[in-house]
């Protein structure tokens, strides 16, 4: 025991010594809350419209300032052909050129079809497709406006709409589903990188070879370098709430406790995989990769940016071992939602097993090494 | 020239992180290409349904048969909501009113209810906007049913670039400039410090070699190991997801290698300011690549992040690569669309050879003395 107490403070003493680390550990977690948080949106705000009125008539007008006056389209350029429009889109002046045929108005007083033309870039296809949508709402309320001027009554062209309400983040406030994603990925830059880095560092430069030959005991060496690290990522999470609670207005909706006992089951599931890892490699830039290629493939599957239910059969199986996957789902649940120990339970234990099961990989990894 | 050849060895020595290196690239094409979706694609719905008449019915059915929607759950009582939603698996819930049928013909008007879960604000705005699709799809076969004549406003679609509105075509991009940092920048880093750190660093600048020598030896490698990789990622993106690249192959070759030159001086760059190893990744990682990942435009585009970030990302590399790579990949636009992106390029990779330069030489003449 008191072995172990001289490793942890030698640990913490290195730490210190290094204090380019020390204030990054401090100032990263800030600075990526800051920064990453507010910019990282799948909400489209606006789009360049681009028009050609080849009609020019009051009607063709009167749809062109309704399309401007949506918050969700910004008129810019006017092409004076399908050539000119087709430039704007190659060059990313315009998201979306809608063109309106010369014979628009005499379409919409029943001579001809009123029909309309729309390029789109579609390069980023949901953008595309929620950009389309958004349009045909609002060429459908022109429609609506033109035939009720008719004196038609309305259940002439009868309409089912809906009436959306959200709830658990009204606003649709990207921060709020993005936070917990980031707070996640700044505890495996910590638990896996840094604490793995630490492993093999002493692998690399021959010092585990002398401490082996020392009276120090395998599992104390191992213990004494996950602990600071452990100590670490949780300081890191809560420094990380603090400013998401300050700066964004985060909401916790759940318990607080509940929440840093599952993170610290995940921090033991990290910290395992990062002694695993350390197994498998020789040197600092092997594990360097490893790592990342691991970290990178969990993160992206995990439904951090997008839900995990949308993914193929394959992907979902693969969440079962992802413990990322797991810990994201908790925190949304319990931040937002406010999700109680037995709406999580399932997963909680699951983060467990899957702890256990890395810790246990580790140790047979490092039986092998002696 | 024999030091180059010493580099090369030891790279192609390190078997698990050359097999990491292809692996990275494949592994993303595969996640992005197949796994990650931005898009909605059997999400859980539940439906609330108060009405209980054909017209509730049709529209559930229409809803089943979607793509986007699996109806999995059918409430009794809006007080299961909540609940439901807490166990985490609905995305949303469809509330149908009572009467609905009847409303619809005595009104012409009927409102159909979502509630939505936006703990996943993207899902949620989805969720609405495709449903709303759907109604709207319906409304229009109801119009059909009655058309009397009144103008009704067709609007046609054309989907350039990506006609069948593919997803993977904005990663491919993203991922060749993020493998590249990765193998120009942080490999670089890593290994010119890695020498300085062991102290072999010492050892090289007393040997004959010029300093230029040294550092251009130990960069060499790592330009053909990311030139090759983009080759090999080009290729599978091509065989895989029959990704073309439907501009000048050779303007994208010469522009990688502009970024490859970009991510090596960074590298070097970073190995004069720093002495050890994790603080060299700590600076590549939280500097170059994290930002390069997500403030890029790689994943989440520019336009939609609050107007500063159009000017922080500014300053980072990658930025102005996904520019230049994603027009000429997907749009097929030539060197005219490109030219300023690629002369901003040009002018922060000349930046950061010259402070680099600065640098070392700082550095040698501490050592001199």
């Amino acid at each position: 025991m008191r072995r172990l107490l001289f490793l942890l403070k030698k640990e913490f003493r290195q730490i210190v010594r290094n204090p380019f680390m020390l204030r990054a550990i401090i100032l990263v977690p800030l600075l990526q809350m800051l920064i990453i948080v507010p910019a990282i949106t799948f909400e489209v705000k606006r789009l360049d419209l681009a028009v050609t009125d080849n009609d020019r008539s009051p009607a063709s007008r009167e749809l062109i300032s309704k399309l401007a006056g949506s918050t969700f389209f910004k008129t810019t350029a006017a092409p004076m052909n399908i050539a000119g429009a087709e430039e704007l889109l190659l060059s990313g002046d315009a998201d979306m050129v809608l063109i309106i045929p010369d014979d628009f108005s005499e379409g919409l007083a029943g001579v001809t079809k009123p029909r309309l033309q729309v390029l789109v870039d579609a390069v980023n296809s949901t953008q595309a497709m929620l950009a389309w949508s958004y349009l045909t709402s609002v060429v459908r309320d022109y429609n609506m406006d033109v035939v009720m001027t008719r004196g038609v009554a309305p259940t002439a062209l009868p309409g089912i709409t809906t009436s959306p309400r959200y709830w658990y983040n009204p606003t649709l406030n990207y921060k709020h589903f993005m936070l917990p994603g980031v707070l996640v990925i700044l505890i495996i830059a910590i638990g896996l990188m840094l604490a793995g880095l630490n492993l093999v560092k002493e692998l690399e430069t021959g010092t585990l070879e002398q401490i082996n030959v020392t009276p120090i005991r395998k599992w104390e060496l191992i213990v004494s370098k996950v602990i600071p690290f452990f100590i670490m990522g949780l300081i890191d999470l809560a420094l990380g709430l603090t400013v998401g609670w300050i700066a964004f207005d985060i909401p916790f909706e759940g318990s607080i406790l509940l929440f840093f006992a599952c993170s610290a089951i995940f921090l033991v599931a990290v910290l395992g995989m990062a002694l695993f890892f350390s197994t498998l490699v020789s040197n600092r830039q092997q594990y360097l990769f490893v790592a990342f290629f691991f970290t990178m493939i969990f993160i992206l599957m995990s439904g951090i940016f997008t839900p995990s239910e949308s993914m193929p059969q394959w992907a979902q199986q693969f969440n079962w071992v992802n413990p990322v996957a797991y810990l994201m789902r908790i925190n949304r649940m319990v931040m937002l939602k406010g999700a109680g120990f037995s709406d999580i339970m399932r997963d909680m234990i699951m983060l467990s097993v899957l702890a256990m099961g890395f810790i246990f990989l580790a140790i047979r990894g490092y039986r092998k090494r002696a | 020239m024999a030091f180059v050849r010493k580099e090369f060895l030891h790279i192609f020595r390190d078997v698990r992180t050359l097999v990491i290196l292809f692996g990275i690239p494949a592994s993303q094409l595969l996640i992005f290409g197949y796994a990650v979706r931005t898009d909605l694609k059997n999400a859980s719905i539940a439906v609330l349904d108060n009405a209980r008449d054909n017209v509730s019915n049709d529209l559930i059915h229409k809803l089943e048969a979607s793509d986007f929607f699996t109806v999995t759950n059918r409430l009794d009582s809006y007080d299961d909501i909540d609940a439901t939603f807490k166990k985490g698996k609905i995305k949303a819930v469809i509330i149908f009113p009572e009467e609905l049928s009847a409303t619809l013909t005595r009104d012409g008007h009927a409102t159909v209810g979502i509630i939505a879960d936006a703990s996943e604000p993207n899902t949620a705005s989805l969720v609405t906007g495709y449903t709303s699709g759907i109604m709207n799809d319906y409304s229009a076969t109801l119009t059909k049913q009655i058309t009397t004549g009144l103008p009704v406003i067709i609007p046609e679609v054309r989907m350039y670039f990506n006609p069948n509105l593919e997803s993977h075509f904005m990663f491919v991009p993203g991922i060749i400039t993020l493998v590249l940092i990765l193998l120009s920048a942080l490999l670089t880093s890593v290994s010119i410090v890695r020498e300085k750190e062991f102290g072999t660093m010492e050892v090289l600048l007393v040997s004959p070699l010029k300093p230029w020598q040294i550092i251009v030896g130990k960069v060499a490698p790592y330009f053909f190991l990311s030139l090759f990789n983009v080759i090999i990622i080009l290729l599978m993106a091509w065989f895989v997801f029959k990704l073309p690249v439907r501009g000048s192959i050779a303007l994208l070759i010469a522009e990688c290698m502009l970024y490859i030159l970009m991510g090596l001086s960074f590298g070097i760059l970073i190995s004069t300011i720093v002495d050890k190893m994790e603080n060299a990744i700590i600076i590549t990682f939280m500097g170059l690549l994290l930002p390069g990942l997500l403030l890029s435009g790689f994943i989440f585009p520019i336009e939609n992040m609050p107007k500063i970030y159009d000017y922080v990302s500014m300053i980072l590399p990658p930025r102005w690569f996904i520019e230049i790579i994603r027009p000429i990949m997907i749009k097929g636009a030539g060197f005219a669309y490109v030219w300023k992106e690629t002369l901003i390029l040009a002018g922060m990779t000349l930046f950061f050879i010259v402070l680099s330069a600065r640098k070392f030489k700082v550095r040698l003449d501490d050592k001199a003395r």
